[in-house]
């Protein structure tokens, strides 16, 4: 409830802000629907000339596009713009001082700081993309499919903020290093794409070493096919792996913070 | 028993160089920060830390704060040790940075206050009446709906001040917070510091260039340079340790007066354009101001402690041992 009231406050208030720029939300807005647009028509091309992506129909890539982009929307609504700052910015000019002695989980807070309310809006319309990708998509889905689906959801967006996390966290070392954020920006791309047009060696990687794949695959797959459990294990075991692993490493940066000097 | 104990405290700082064409070969740059400095601190009593940039204050106050970890020794305030950073410790104090915001550049004043109620869990009635006595004391009521982006740094620095008071800390650290004020607002705030001190008993260490600050705020002041304490005592008494004489001023209107003041017999004497100074110490001054006030009209004469800051300045020039 604490980290609720912290994301009114802050997400009422950037609202504010960007309202009071004249044009900003309305183009915003514009913009999003314009680059939806822009890649309907590209799956459009692209599925007028083959008939499936990694053995997934025109529904299925657009369904993933669209649930990838959501799950990215909301990061950037709610956690991404306050990592973002802390990588580039806090850690150098030492603001995350703040942030180390309030009584709240510090990564949790510095995530929260900045939103971005308008990529609520986006998200929205991913998940109206979405729906409309499952009313065509025409495979029957299972009750028991879209229950594991939603909880494999929520599964992914904790696994896709971990991996936001741990892209940041070497700005406790590398403390001038700007680029840090635009590895998850570039990472994120992959996740609208079927696992199967991926080769071995990349899937690996993708779903093991860095598992941006699992992220978005696991749940849609699970959603358009009887849910494998061995798949759904394992993306709860990587979660669970992945949450020590950023913990650890963040501690460990925090007790190696050397704060900027007044 | 002492509400913050620090034993032996040190911190080092290094600074590693990697070259791209020697990967292995690291050169290594380390700085002692803090060294071994151990301190004891009662309950509600407002400590002065003074020393010359680079001394270490701010890196001290950051190792009891929590913020960062000390290379060795042991801290333990109000029962945790800072650097564990557990809710119940940071829920108890504050620290206050002159030369950052805590505050959300964005937000008005208000909602960075209502953020930090919710973050600190206070209560709404025991918020309600924290903030109505701060803004009153600080009389800040016009700056609550002003964003911090908008205000002065005066305005900026009493806001910073009231968010550190709502959720009532027991320690509150300041480092530098008069820098850059102007001399009303300066004085505002140290009134407000010493209000808290008197009225609610909070404990407060306070770092400061300024030597007013921590004449009128502290008793107490803690010296050091380099990283290590040079003095831990009465502010009086480092006067009088350091700067035994007093200090007489006497205002010589024509020749006649400075042929007088030439007669005076005191060990330290000289004559600076129409103002005849003597530094007097313990065992001459009855007579000195005897005789001062027998061959001087009462209003061309003063009497003054030494100046704190050319005592300070003189400490860590190593002028006074």
């Amino acid at each position: 409830m604490k980290y609720l009231r912290i994301i009114y406050i802050i997400l009422k208030n950037a609202y504010i802000r960007d309202s009071k720029i004249p044009g900003f939300v309305t183009t915003q807005i514009f913009q999003e629907l314009f680059s939806i647009t822009i890649v309907i028509i590209f799956f459009d091309a692209i599925f007028s000339n083959v008939q499936s992506l990694g053995g997934w129909n025109h529904y299925q890539v657009l369904f993933l596009y669209a649930f990838s982009k959501f799950l990215i929307s909301l990061s950037y609504a709610f956690t991404r713009l306050g990592l973002k700052d802390f990588a580039q910015e806090m850690i150098k000019r030492g603001d995350f001082d703040f942030y180390l002695i309030r009584p709240t989980n510090p990564m949790v807070l510095v995530s929260l700081s900045r939103q971005g309310p308008i990529k609520i809006t986006s998200s929205f319309f991913f998940l109206v993309l979405c729906i409309y990708c499952l009313i065509n998509i025409g495979i029957p889905i299972g009750s028991s499919s879209v229950i594991w689906f939603l909880i494999l959801l929520l599964v992914g967006f904790i696994l896709f903020y971990l991996l936001q996390v741990i892209t940041v966290i070497p700005a406790f070392w590398l403390i001038r290093v700007w680029t840090l954020p635009n590895i998850i920006t570039r990472m994120s791309e992959l996740m609208r794409y079927p696992a199967a047009i991926f080769s071995l060696p990349f899937q690996i990687i993708l779903f093991i070493f860095f598992p941006i794949l699992t992220v978005s695959y696991i749940p849609a797959q699970t959603l358009f096919y009887p849910p494998d459990f061995r798949y759904i294990i394992y993306m709860l075991l990587i979660t669970a792996v992945f949450y020590f692993l950023v913990r650890g490493l963040w501690n460990l940066g925090v007790k190696n913070y050397s704060s900027a000097s007044s | 028993m002492s509400i913050i104990s620090a034993k032996n405290i040190s911190k080092t700082f290094t600074k590693k160089d990697y070259s791209l064409f020697r990967p292995f070969e690291v050169k290594k740059e380390t700085k002692i920060a803090v060294n071994d400095l151990s301190i004891e601190i009662e309950r509600g009593e407002f400590v002065g830390f003074l020393g010359p940039n680079g001394a270490g204050k701010t890196t001290f106050l950051k190792i009891l704060s929590g913020i960062i970890h000390p290379t060795t020794g042991e801290a333990n305030v109000m029962g945790h040790t800072p650097w564990d950073r557990d809710y119940d410790y940071l829920s108890q104090m504050a620290i206050v940075m002159g030369q950052k915001n805590q505050l959300w550049w964005d937000l008005p004043a208000i909602d960075s206050f209502n953020l930090l109620r919710e973050i600190y869990s206070v209560p709404d009635g025991k918020f309600k009446k924290t903030l109505d006595q701060v803004v009153e004391v600080m009389g800040m009521k016009e700056l609550l709906t002003k964003r911090l982006r908008n205000m002065s740094l005066g305005e900026r620095m009493k806001c910073e001040l009231a968010a550190s008071f709502l959720h009532e800390p027991k320690i509150i650290y300041l480092d530098e917070p008069t820098i850059g004020l102007d001399v009303v607002s300066a004085r505002s705030v140290r009134e407000f510091l010493k209000k808290m001190n008197k009225e609610r008993n909070f404990t407060f260490i306070l770092t400061s260039h300024y030597i007013g600050d921590i004449e009128e705020l502290c008793e107490r002041v803690i010296i050091i340079d380099k990283g290590r304490k040079v003095y831990d005592g009465k502010l009086k008494a480092l006067i009088e340790q350091y700067a035994p004489e007093k200090r007489i001023e006497i205002f010589l209107t024509n020749l006649e007066e400075k042929k007088k003041f030439a007669h005076i017999n005191a060990k330290k004497k000289k004559i600076i354009q129409t103002t005849g100074l003597i530094l007097a110490d313990k065992t001459e001054l009855g007579q000195v101001v005897k005789e001062v006030f027998d061959k001087f009209p009462p209003e061309n004469i003063s009497i003054n402690d030494p100046d704190a800051e050319e005592i300070i300045s003189r400490i860590f020039k190593g002028n006074i041992k």
